[in-house]
């Protein structure tokens, strides 16, 4: 089909090819009709001349046989006869110089006058005529003769015919047109072929320009010739290579515009729609050709601001318009929400050229944002659901991060305690020996001796490793608590009574702080003695300079606990070392003071009792304060 | 001063024994004994009426509390000082419930010793 059109473009009005073949083929036949005339008309002039000089040597000939016959009055009959046959000679006549016909061929003509000016002539006179008898063309040669009357020469006249001539003319003329007719076919054939020659790389040209400007940047010009056509393919496919480098074709950005899943339309200055894409098409329901040209406002629902006067002037103002809400029709009328955005397309020149605007459907999207509000609204719920949770977990955690704690502080005492049990026996046998006869030295040194001093440092020696195994050993000794009721206030005082010495040496002010028939409280007495003496004796250590420790007891949570506090205004606890102080061998106290165990096994002491014990302080200088906690033993009927 | 105290210490560790023996060495009014293990003591105890013993609770072979069930088939009325190193709870849960007996930690003070001596002698008369 292309094919076709495009061999029927060759004879195409104006086309190039019909132009030069024109061209051609006119010239080859002009100058062949040209050198046929020429060439008859020579033809002819040579023959008409050549006759006519036939005929002037017989007029010549005849002239002197008229003259010397008149002369000697006989008229050479004879031979004027022989003229009247010779070929072509159509009539002579001896006429007189006023006209009349002397003699003729014919005898009719005897005596008859002729209207003609040539029968004056005193020269030899060549003319031509029509022979009025056979009203053919004849050339007349007109020949004055050495017979005068009145001063006047009489002529000999001979007429001769043309139309051999004429004929030859026209033989010749019908010869020339037939092989002219051959020339030109002939030569219409080469004018055919010569001009296709020259235009075929002319519309290979052609055909690559339309190629290249419907963007296939591919296609290449197949040269043969090396003239300028040939040099303008090359240059040609030159620029057809620099463009398909320096250009994406025309092909691909069509392709990249009909892809696209959002409508694109393209308006004209006056807001006329010169492009639309396929998906524009889809979702209004048009076809091409009933968008194109029509004003911008035949996409949109009535109402519809977009395209007013004042959107277009706010849009050209910024450049572009984003995301703006509004309705797209359909050919059917049906409401398309959209979102909307445009921009002003500028040429080089800054003019306005048009305006691209690209629309995403919203339906879908619309129905997602109702759905999406639902479900945040349900979200919203569970997230406060999972809020509180949260918090409970987060509460939980908290509890199960300090239950871990303890949990790790038991298994770091236990295994502290076998470790102790383990020892115990090999440590305190040699201790036994150390201590035994440390103390039998001391006994038999006498006083003021230098030694005495250094067995006593020995003996303490002693004693403190037996405190510490004795502490250590407390982890490991589970079974060995007799419990029993007591009021924890009774056990407070007689704890107080064992230190009451060092009380009273430190200047330390006691003031209890006992809540009134608080339940009794089922412990192991010594250990808990143990726990307050370690408390006190801390407090003591802390206040060196002299203080105030308050102890108070009071009935706390559901009344099954009850709460001991020992408050002291000592030199308090730096808060970093605040969690360690319950840790085994943890001590503030410089080596050799203090075992470090006496919080831990106070620690212990409590865990074993369900109870605990914590400390605050606000820093140092700012007085310490441990709280213990006990449970309270149920009653006698409940157990 | 005329009647000694009969003192018996039965520990399989050289150095405890080692220790009472240096503290009486000079205390001619106590007569003390020791035994490395529990059958030692027992022999010693067929021949010889004590005051008081000090009997150690963790000993190989026959163990402090096994000793003392012994010595109770020997002579009733004796008065008995465990000693503990506590390395063995049990062995100590059980002495402690034993009534009329002592438990006491290892190392002894000296003072203590005296004490035990001094009250469990006059509790049978035999201190003056």
């Amino acid at each position: 089909m292309e094919m076709e059109i495009a061999g029927n473009r060759d004879f195409k009005r104006g086309s190039l090819f019909i132009k030069i073949f024109l061209l051609m083929a006119g010239l080859a036949i002009g100058i062949s009709i040209l050198a046929i005339f020429i060439f008859t008309a020579h033809h002819i002039k040579e023959m008409k001349s050549s006759l006519t000089e036939n005929c002037e040597m017989l007029a010549e000939l005849a002239s002197m046989n008229v003259q010397s016959g008149y002369f000697i009055q006989q008229w050479p009959f004879e031979i004027l006869k022989k003229i009247k046959d010779i070929e072509n000679i159509v009539y002579w006549r001896i006429v007189k110089p006023d006209g009349q016909i002397y003699l003729a061929d014919d005898a009719g003509l005897w005596g008859k006058k002729i209207d003609d000016e040539a029968v004056s002539t005193r020269i030899p006179l060549i003319k031509e005529g029509i022979f009025p008898e056979t009203g053919e063309k004849i050339g007349v040669i007109v020949r004055p003769l050495d017979i005068k009357e009145n001063g006047k020469p009489w002529t000999f006249w001979i007429g001769y015919s043309l139309e051999p001539i004429l004929l030859m003319k026209k033989e010749i003329l019908l010869t020339g047109f037939g092989a002219n007719l051959l020339i030109i076919i002939l030569v219409g054939f080469l004018a055919f072929f010569f001009s296709k020659r020259i235009t075929k790389p002319v519309k290979e040209l052609v055909e690559g320009t339309k190629a290249i400007s419907e963007g296939n940047l591919d296609y290449k010009i197949r040269t043969e010739s090396h003239d300028e056509i040939g040099e303008l393919a090359n240059s040609f496919n030159r620029m057809a290579c620099d463009l398909e480098r320096t250009t994406v074709s025309r092909n691909y950005f069509d392709n990249i515009i009909r892809s696209m899943i959002d409508t694109l339309v393209v308006l004209d200055s006056e807001e006329k729609i010169k492009m639309v894409n396929k998906a524009t098409l889809d979702l209004l329901h048009y076809r091409e050709e009933e968008l194109m040209g029509r004003p911008a406002s035949i996409l949109f629902a009535e109402g519809e601001v977009l395209f007013k006067k004042e959107k277009l002037v706010e849009m050209i103002e910024k450049g572009k318009i984003r995301n703006f809400d509004t309705i797209y029709l359909t050919s059917s009328g049906e409401k398309i929400p959209v979102s909307f955005s445009g921009s002003i397309m500028r040429n080089a020149n800054g003019e306005i050229e048009g305006i691209i605007g690209v629309a995403k459907d919203m339906r879908k999207a619309q129905k997602l944002i109702s759905e999406l509000k639902a479900s945040n609204l349900e979200l919203t719920r569970s997230k406060n659901a999972m809020l509180n949770m949260l918090e409970d977990l987060d509460e939980s955690h908290r509890k199960l991060k300090v239950l871990h704690a303890q949990l790790l502080q038991v298994e770091k005492m236990s295994a502290v305690g076998r470790l102790a049990a383990g020892v115990a026996h090999e440590i305190n046998n040699p201790l036994s020996g150390v201590l035994g006869f440390a103390q039998v030295l001391l006994q038999e040194i006498p006083e003021g001796n230098a030694w005495r001093n250094d067995v006593r440092k020995i003996e303490e020696g002693a004693r403190r490793c037996k405190k510490i195994v004795s502490n250590l050993l407390t982890f490991s000794r589970q079974e060995e608590f007799s419990l029993e009721l007591a009021n924890i206030g009774e056990v407070i005082d007689s704890t107080l009574s064992l230190c009451h010495n060092q009380i009273v040496l430190e200047k330390i002010r006691i003031i209890r702080k006992y809540e009134k028939d608080l339940p009794q409280v089922k412990v192991s007495i010594p250990h808990i003695e143990q726990v307050f003496l370690n408390l006190i004796t801390n407090a003591i250590q802390a206040m060196p300079e002299g203080g105030e420790l308050k102890i108070s007891t009071r009935l706390r949570g559901k009344g099954d606990l009850i709460e001991i506090s020992f408050a002291d205004t000592g030199k308090g606890i730096e808060k970093e070392i605040l969690p360690k102080i319950f840790e085994p061998f943890f001590t503030t106290r410089e080596v050799g003071k203090g075992t470090g165990l006496g919080l831990s096994v106070s620690y212990e002491i409590l865990k074993r009792h369900n109870g605990d014990i914590s400390v605050e302080s606000e820093g140092e200088g700012r007085g310490a304060l441990f709280t213990i906690i006990l449970p309270v033993e149920k009653t006698e009927d409940e157990v | 001063m005329k009647f000694k105290i009969n003192v018996l210490v039965i520990d399989d560790d050289e150095i405890v024994r080692d220790v009472f023996l240096r503290i009486f060495q000079k205390r001619p009014n106590v007569e003390l004994f020791v035994a490395e293990n529990g059958y030692q003591g027992l022999e010693i105890i067929k021949r010889r009426r004590f005051n008081t013993i000090f009997l150690d609770l963790g000993m190989s072979g026959l163990n402090g509390v096994e000793t003392f069930q012994r010595i109770q088939e020997l002579d009733l009325n004796v008065k008995v000082t465990f000693m503990t190193a506590s390395s063995n709870l049990s062995l100590e849960e059980r002495a402690k419930r034993i009534p009329n007996v002592r438990v006491v930690d290892k190392p002894l003070e000296i003072e203590q010793i005296y004490k035990i001596i001094e009250i469990d002698s006059q509790y049978s008369g035999h201190m003056n």
